[in-house]
């Protein structure tokens, strides 16, 4: 099977639940949303026009369609904030009321009047005591409304029953982001003061003014506390089998904490209320790297998390077995999952006050970041669902027939990206003993078909297809040399050794596996299936350094024998290396240094002339009868990223010290005088090979081991990151290894030619993930994901993307699938 | 535009071309669509003394556009005065070069307090149109000089660059302008035809090189700060056109009324460039565009020998990746004190999208995203700016009818402004905690009050200036 996609997109279903419909009416329903972005969910029993528990309306376990006839009489809403017109929209989702859809809260007005709460509602809530939805605002004074749900129920409504309750910005100007509801009070964020306003609701929905004590300013402890150390790898949870690579990833070093602000910038809540008696409110800080926990029984502060650094988001997990044997007896865990608010990367706290490992920021990937989740694109949302899962010791066995890589029943958390696509993460895995049909699988026999390689593991992303073949390399991997293509054969040897090297076995270094060569490893490469990634590398002999490709190059004078080239680039981050910095011992003791090679034609205003000048670059650039020229060679006696404004740079950011042309009897003079004008130039290696992958990244694209001296502003190797096998630059006789890929090359051949290696990693799994923006249309449509919700009452996850779809109900159970958008 | 196409093709539906076309009424808004402040500032509230109006002339009402210097002093003394004049009050006919009592609607509270005279109009009137003169039409951007001397403007309906000096006050245009003579109906002060650069005959450049393609938008800079040398005095110009292709004009007047000359057109960015910025300390312009992902860049490399040798490059380009898909950019505003950081007004996805300039993303083409805020339907230009210690951006949406107003350093969105027909250009005079928009479907410059900002407060429309005139009497 070949599998040519990363990601798994999972944006047919609906499509084909609603294909296009014939005839000629228009049947369209107008939009009605206007940037959805909160939601809330509520019951509401039809039969006699009133709310229900919200229970009333949970799908009976284990089924995951509609229809259920006990309960013919309830339907199920949902609350959803409007950004843009400063409103709230009820949605009815199921039930024997109507059809489901977007409810019209005013029927007398034409289109879809909502609930108007004040400008930007941000976060909401719904109370079932009061019948009550409470919305708070970043607008106008962070208003706090609260909104009659029935009043926005009745098809027959007539105006939302919607009521300011307090202007909480007064005295301060606060603009609060998040909301919570735990018993009778509500809890609120508010960023500007750094606190946290407690509100009591009663009975009828009332909210009494709230006491000086009711404003909790959070700490912004100095020292910080401890981070906590792992000194040993936690307990992992994770089935690999069937031949998939196995890779655990290594202890994270501690990071140093990182500050955005003085103060605490409390941003959203999350609610610890395992034991109800005693729940925790539990605080991400957009300003300080602590997580905050609060004592709700006293309301006073507990000793906050310090996982170093800001926090946007925050989800917690239930208690999940830490056995993949559900015989096994283990104990549980939970975890608290974080979007870091520095770069919207997501990492895991380990969550068990009763383990001394609370509080410690897990590995959880097999490259660095260790302690990042390895997901492309920054999180916007963070989500723990638990579909069919009620604790450790209610999970119902599962089913082979049911079970597979898009099937979502026990604990997973759910990310949306920026790039409008929702990833899941594996937690629990309740049908993993149906999975694999290797020997070596849980499944055995009873796991479907063609599921042969099964990799879950607890924090790593859901693997969500069927796959059958490890990471490989495919097609074989092949040298092209200007004699045209040279296979290498599996020992390593090819049919052109003359032209071409051998590839020598190798051991596998490090966290590589093997990708290619029999018996021995030839190539090894990332084979971990959760961070391998489907790429082309190259070694490229005399090859062009990744992005030194300019047109607009300028050629200055310089001393003695010497030309200053200056571009606009940073050549210490693209890794060009002059032989004045080449060291003395190492993988790259001995290299002759980059050259600058001038790939164009003669100038304008040289052509133009009718000459001597003319006549002798034309020389210089050795002019073929047909009109081609032959490049230029300037070898690199220096690099350098000289500080910023330095008036010899001309406005650019780098430049070359270079020598007279290689190969070319001419003076560094006679090439200033033949192009006086931007030149477009390329840095190659000279007499060494440049190894570089099509993506970019800890162990891809070029992996180079050159960094600037802040002191002299020299591009020079850097011995700790030639340690990390950032080693950029292959040579004959030698192992490569930069972290990514690993080969050895034999000698060089007699009549070696320029030789590029390509090797194309493939079969690598594809993650589950949930792409908003190609739902129910063939076109793509832009999204922006903003919320995720899950809705433990039917077992859905509800996504709301602000752009087209609005509000999107997803199945988990069976297969992720939208079934239903609402705008 | 995407947004302007259908208006466009509604409104060219029924135009004569043959006839030499009516000439613009004075004082009159149509179709405003480019906005700049002035360089000269009030010491008094550290604001800018005027602000400039492209007037697009987009429907070809009249046989000209024109631009606009808005004396803002007067303009704040009107709407403290809370003046609202009816438009009887500014009869077209007059021969006044400033209507001293321009129609200006505002939604003052103590509007019933103001003193108002037997005729219904304020007593504290002052002229608030400093200067107007007659220019091509379809204006599609407005740059102000680094030095405040000179507005530049890509012509669409003349593929040129036209070019006005603006004399020391910042108030008043010098441009040759007079007014046509034996047209035999009233006509406006319309700048002579040597203050057009670029255009076909004009073009002194030993390139000999011909704008083709119809200007997009135009940034401007000092030669000296982008490597010219000590030596090196005027401006460059940036000018995109539509055909993929990007203009360097140098302007090295020099105090003097030279032309700016045209030295280098480089080809092979995107079609359907909306948008230029340059960045801050760098020879390097980069642009939105529709149809692409693509936020190109464009170099500028300054011969300090033979500065007519100068060159524009390619300087590479980046993907705006990593959001849905990014393949619609309209505006591209530099942070006001980090240059490292950049803010994309997108429509795929509707958003202000934040950038890290000198970081990469997922991969090594992608520009590193920080942040990204949603905005309502058809943003289309964006600005930054930093008020009383916060900065703030505003986005306005053309088809949502909003403005959006996001806090960046708190990382959220904060504010919707409804109220407006078609909100178009913005620019925020953050000294005065101003915002001016160009309303184009109103043909209407409205006047935000971002004062209430640093409250915890919204923003409020704070008056209109000009009278309403929807498009949907363009017919009548």
């Amino acid at each position: 099977m070949r599998l040519r996609l990363r990601h798994l997109v999972l944006g047919l279903p609906l499509g084909l639940a609603f294909p296009a419909c014939g005839g000629n009416t228009n049947t369209a329903t107008p939009v009605a949303f206007d940037r959805p972005e909160d939601v809330s969910f509520f019951c509401w029993n039809t039969a006699a026009g009133e709310l229900a528990p919200l229970d009333d309306c949970a799908t009976p376990a284990g089924d995951p369609t509609e229809g259920n006839p006990e309960m013919a009489d309830r339907a199920l809403f949902a609350m959803v904030t409007q950004t843009t017109t400063g409103e709230i929209a009820a949605v009815r989702i199921t039930g024997e009321l109507g059809e489901p859809g977007v409810v019209d809260s005013d029927v007398r007005l034409p289109g879809f009047t909502f609930a108007a709460v004040g400008e930007v509602p941000s976060a909401m809530t719904y109370d079932f005591e009061s019948g009550s939805a409470f919305v708070v605002g970043r607008g106008v004074g962070g208003e706090l409304f609260r909104v009659g749900v029935p009043s926005i129920v009745n098809s027959d409504a007539q105006g939302a029953d919607v009521t300011l309750v307090k202007r909480l910005a007064d005295p301060d100007p606060v603009r609060p982001s998040a909301l919570a509801q735990v018993g009778r009070n509500l809890y609120v964020t508010l960023p500007e003061t750094g606190q946290i306003l407690r509100l009591s609701i009663g009975a009828d929905g009332s909210v009494p003014e709230p006491a000086a004590e009711d404003y909790l300013s959070l700490s912004a402890p100095d020292p910080l506390p401890a981070q906590v150390e792992l000194t040993t790898a936690p307990s992992v949870y994770r089935e690999v089998c069937g031949g998939a690579s196995n890779v655990t990833p290594p202890l994270p070093a501690p990071r140093t904490p990182v500050s955005l602000g003085a103060t605490a910038e409390p941003w959203e809540l999350e609610v610890d209320d395992l034991d109800p008696a005693a729940p925790v409110l539990l605080v991400a800080d957009r300003a300080l790297p602590i997580i905050h926990r609060i004592d709700l029984t006293t309301y006073t502060e507990l000793a906050p998390l310090n996982v170093a650094v800001p926090t946007r988001a925050l989800s917690l997990t239930p208690p999940v077995p830490n056995s993949t044997d559900p015989a096994a007896d283990e104990g549980t865990d939970r975890y608290l999952y974080a979007i870091d608010e520095t770069d919207r990367s997501v990492f895991v706290v380990h969550y068990d006050d009763a383990d001394p490992e609370f509080g410690a920021v897990l590995p959880v990937s097999v490259l660095e970041p260790f302690d990042r989740m390895d997901l492309p694109f920054g999180a916007r949302a963070l989500e723990t669902m638990t579909p069919g899962y009620d604790g450790p010791d209610s999970i119902a066995e599962c089913v082979g027939s049911e079970s597979g890589p898009a099937a979502v029943r026990g604990v997973f958390l759910a990310v949306g990206s920026n790039d409008g696509t929702v990833r899941f993460v594996d937690v629990y895995d309740a049908d993993l003993p149906c999975r694999g049909t290797s020997d070596d699988c849980p499944g055995g026999g009873s796991a479907t078909a063609g599921d042969e390689l099964v990799a879950i593991a607890r924090h790593h992303p859901r693997i969500g297809t069927q796959t059958d073949e490890p990471v490989t390399v495919d097609p074989d991997p092949e040298w092209q040399t200007t004699s045209g293509t040279v296979q290498v054969r599996g020992d390593g040897t090819n049919s052109s050794q003359s032209i071409a090297p051998n590839l020598l076995p190798l051991e596998c270094p490090g966290r590589l596996g093997s990708v290619y060569g029999d018996p021995e490893p030839l190539l090894c490469a990332v084979t971990d299936p959760w961070a391998a990634t489907s790429q082309t590398w190259t070694v490229a002999y005399d090859g062009t350094l990744p992005f030194t490709s300019t047109t607009g190059a300028s050629l200055q004078p310089g001393t003695d024998d010497t030309l200053l080239v200056l571009t606009g680039s940073d050549a210490c981050e693209r890794g060009v290396l002059g032989s004045g910095q080449v060291p003395t011992d190492g993988p790259l003791a001995g290299y002759a240094g980059d050259v600058v090679v001038i790939t164009a034609d003669l100038p304008p205003s040289i052509l133009a002339l009718d000459d001597d000048l003319r006549t002798r670059c034309e020389e210089i650039t050795a002019r073929t009868a047909g009109g081609d020229i032959t490049p230029l060679v300037l070898p690199i006696r220096e690099a350098a990223v000289p500080d910023e404004g330095d008036p010899s740079l001309l406005g650019n950011v780098s430049r070359f010290v270079v020598g007279p042309p290689l190969d070319v009897p001419a003076t560094v003079q006679e090439v200033l005088d033949c192009y006086p004008e931007l030149v477009e130039i390329e840095v190659r290696a000279q007499g060494a090979f440049v190894v570089s992958g099509s993506l970019v990244g800890a162990v891809q694209g070029f992996v180079h081991p050159i960094a600037r001296n802040t002191t002299t502003g020299l591009c020079e190797v850097d011995a700790d990151l030639l340690a990390e096998n950032r080693r950029g630059r292959a040579f004959f006789g030698q192992e490569f290894n930069n972290g990514g890929l690993a080969f050895s090359l034999g000698e060089a051949p007699p009549q070696l030619e320029v030789a590029t290696l390509t090797a194309q990693i493939r079969e690598v799994p594809i993650r589950l993930a949930l792409d908003v923006s190609s739902i129910g249309s063939a076109a793509s449509t832009p999204s922006l994901l903003v919320s995720l919700a899950y809705n433990d009452v039917d077992e859905r996850l509800y996504v709301v993307d602000q752009a087209v779809q609005g509000l999107l109900r997803v199945r988990l159970r069976g297969s992720v699938a939208v079934t239903q958008t609402f705008r | 535009m995407r947004s302007l196409g259908p208006i466009t093709a509604l409104l060219l539906f029924g135009c004569n071309f043959s006839q030499a076309g009516i000439n613009p009424t004075e004082n009159t808004l149509n179709f405003p669509m480019a906005l700049a402040l002035s360089d000269d500032v009030d010491p008094a509230t550290g604001g800018a003394r005027y602000l400039y109006v492209a007037n697009s002339n987009f429907d070809l009402r009249f046989n000209a556009g024109s631009l606009w210097a808005l004396d803002l002093d007067a303009m704040e003394d009107q709407v403290l005065a809370g003046n609202n004049a009816d438009a009887d009050a500014c009869p077209l006919d007059t021969d006044a070069p400033n209507c001293e009592l321009w129609p200006l609607e505002t939604f003052d509270d103590g509007a019933s307090d103001r003193p108002i005279d037997e005729s219904g109009v304020t007593n504290q009137s002052v002229p608030i149109i400093s200067q107007e003169v007659g220019i091509g039409s379809h204006a599609d951007g407005l740059a102000l000089s680094v030095r405040g001397d000179r507005l530049y403007l890509p012509m669409r309906g003349d593929r040129d660059l036209t070019f006005v000096p603006i004399d020391q006050g910042g108030g008043g245009f010098n441009c040759d302008q007079a007014t046509r003579e034996n047209e035999g109906e009233p006509d406006i002060p319309r700048c002579a035809d040597r203050f057009r650069a670029g255009h076909d005959g004009g073009v002194a450049s030993e390139r000999e090189l011909t704008i083709t393609g119809s200007p997009t938008d135009v940034v401007t800079g000092r030669i000296v700060d982008i490597g010219g040398g000590q030596e090196a005095a005027g401006d460059f110009v940036l000018m995109s056109l539509d055909d993929g292709r990007v203009a360097l004009f140098l302007d090295r007047h020099e105090g003097g009324d030279n032309s700016p000359e045209l030295v280098h057109i480089a080809d092979g960015f995107p079609t359907n460039v909306i948008t230029m910025a340059i960045e801050p300390s760098v020879g390097i312009a980069w642009m939105t565009s529709v149809g692409t992902s693509t936020l190109a860049r464009v170099g500028i490399s300054i011969d300090p020998v033979n500065p007519r040798r100068s060159f524009l490059y390619n300087a590479g380009s980046v993907r705006l990746g990593g959001v849905d898909d990014g393949e619609d950019t309209r505006d591209f505003v530099f942070h006001p004190t980090d240059p490292s950081r950049a803010f994309v007004l997108s429509r795929r996805p509707e958003a202000v999208v934040e950038i890290a300039v000198n970081r990469r993303g997922f991969t090594q083409s992608d520009v590193a995203v920080v942040d990204l805020w949603e905005v309502g339907a058809g943003p289309s230009r964006l600005d930054v700016a930093e008020i009383d210690g916060t900065t703030y951006a505003f986005a306005s949406c053309f088809d949502a009818q909003r403005l959006f107003v996001i806090d960046v350093d708190a990382g959220a969105l904060i504010g919707v402004l409804g109220g407006f027909s078609g909100p178009f250009d913005i620019v925020v005079d953050a000294a005065r905690e101003r915002l001016y928009m160009a309303d184009f479907s109103t043909s209407v410059i409205r006047v935000v009050d971002l004062s209430a900002l640093s409250t915890g407060g919204a923003p409020r429309i704070q008056a209109r200036f000009g009278e309403l005139r929807p498009i949907s009497s363009l017919t009548d």
